[in-house]
């Protein structure tokens, strides 16, 4: 089963970049023609990368021995092919991709403290902290019977705690990412802002709590069997820990989108804004 | 939603201030209700922490807005405001008018103009009448 995550795993990280902004739809300021070129240059980039990478790939998983083993590592070619070639690319297509500059003398915002008004739901909170509490009384229970008496595997689930209460302080982080209004159509962007702060917030209390939950029940399982490492622990734990990635990396993905639909809205309706009223409270 | 121009004679600090202190008049904003964090509202504006930092002090020290460590910045009750008697709240706001239409006529405008202008901003402060 390992040799095929092996060797899945890398590839599908090498693909993704080339294969996610294939998806992405260039705006129609690409019809320019040197805007056209640049794209094109960058898609070469990208691609050559991306079969370099695979065929580097290829080479030592079919070499075997140490090579073969290496070859598991090129998953970490993600990293340039993303950061160096598929950003640009993406910001290229489409402006909505790049960082947010405010350029505009008319500026707007809203008078709401956003990381009060979280839409993760205190409710929702409280039943992770209720799981957290089974799972720990469910460990201290087993842990006590148990003839291996191993306290340590406690560690897991106090590192559960820290991902829940770190989870409530990146999602106010969060809604503090700046949310520049313009003051016509100020009623759409906050709609499209709030959609985004609604799945920046669940999403960071699903991860966590997703996270938390396999901090709890791996060691449980391990403990159920005196302590020995069962391979139900090892799924638990590594199967729930790789799930858990996927699902924050999908999320962040899906951010990505939103951020992107909001800049390009913004892009649109802070130029309208500039001729105006002048300074004051307007209502949205 | 708080509207600032970059390019008014008007000081940031000074649009920030105006643009608060309209909202709690118009009942915008309520006793009791949070004002952003300056780190919110700055990145919000593209306008230097300092600037939204200091206007939120002069807010306050106008009686307007009380702040808390850790607990951030919320709007006054009307009993925690400033008491100004009212023989000097009455002086003080004839002698603000009176310099305001002084600029404005200096500024050419014309008394219709001051009067439309006048009526359009009253809406926007007492939107119920």
């Amino acid at each position: 089963m390992m040799q095929w995550f092996d060797t899945l795993f890398p590839m599908a990280m090498i693909l993704f970049p080339g294969v996610f902004t294939w998806f992405v739809r260039a705006g129609p300021q690409a019809s320019d023609a040197a805007r056209a070129a640049r794209i094109r240059a960058l898609h070469l980039r990208l691609w050559g990368g991306t079969a370099a990478a695979l065929a580097l790939f290829a080479l030592l998983r079919l070499s075997g021995g140490l090579a073969g083993e290496a070859a598991s590592y090129l998953w970490l070619a993600f990293f340039p092919l993303w950061f160096r070639a598929a950003m640009p690319l993406l910001q290229e297509k489409d402006p909505g991709w790049r960082p947010l500059r405010i350029e505009t003398t008319r500026r707007a915002a809203s008078l709401v403290r956003r990381d009060r008004v979280s839409p993760a739901l205190q409710g929702a909170r409280w039943v992770s902290w209720m799981l957290w509490a089974a799972l720990v009384t469910a460990l201290v229970l087993v842990l006590a019977q148990s003839a291996a008496s191993q306290w340590w595997l406690l560690a897991f689930p106090a590192f559960g705690a820290l991902q829940l209460a770190g989870g409530v302080y990146f999602s106010r982080l969060s809604a503090l990412e700046p949310e520049p209004l313009a003051a016509a159509g100020a009623a759409e962007l906050q709609r499209t802002y709030a959609r985004l702060g609604v799945l920046k917030a669940w999403g960071w209390y699903s991860v966590t709590t997703a996270a938390m939950i396999a901090f709890g029940a791996a060691p449980l399982a391990a403990a159920w069997n005196d302590g020995e490492l069962l391979e139900a622990a090892i799924w638990i734990g590594a199967g729930g820990g790789a799930l858990v990635g996927i699902a924050g990396a999908a999320l962040g993905i899906t951010a990505d989108l939103q951020r992107a639909k909001a800049r390009r809205l913004y892009g649109e309706v802070a130029h309208r804004s500039e001729a105006g009223r002048g300074a004051g409270i307007h209502p949205s | 939603v708080l509207t600032i121009q970059l390019d008014s004679p008007l000081p940031i600090v000074d649009q920030i201030r105006l643009g608060i202190r309209q909202a709690i008049a118009a009942g915008a904003l309520v006793p009791g209700d949070a004002l952003p964090t300056v780190r919110q509202l700055a990145a919000d504006l593209d306008v230097n922490l300092n600037t939204v930092a200091r206007a939120y002090r002069e807010l306050e020290a106008e009686g307007l807005v009380t702040t808390v460590r850790g607990r951030g910045t919320t709007v006054a009750a009307a009993r925690e405001r400033r008491r100004e008697p009212e023989r000097q709240r009455r002086e003080r706001l004839l002698n603000e008018l009176r310099t305001l239409l002084a600029s404005a006529r200096l500024a050419g405008l014309s008394r219709a103009q001051i009067e439309t202008l006048f009526a359009e901003q009253a809406s926007a402060i007492w939107p119920e009448e």
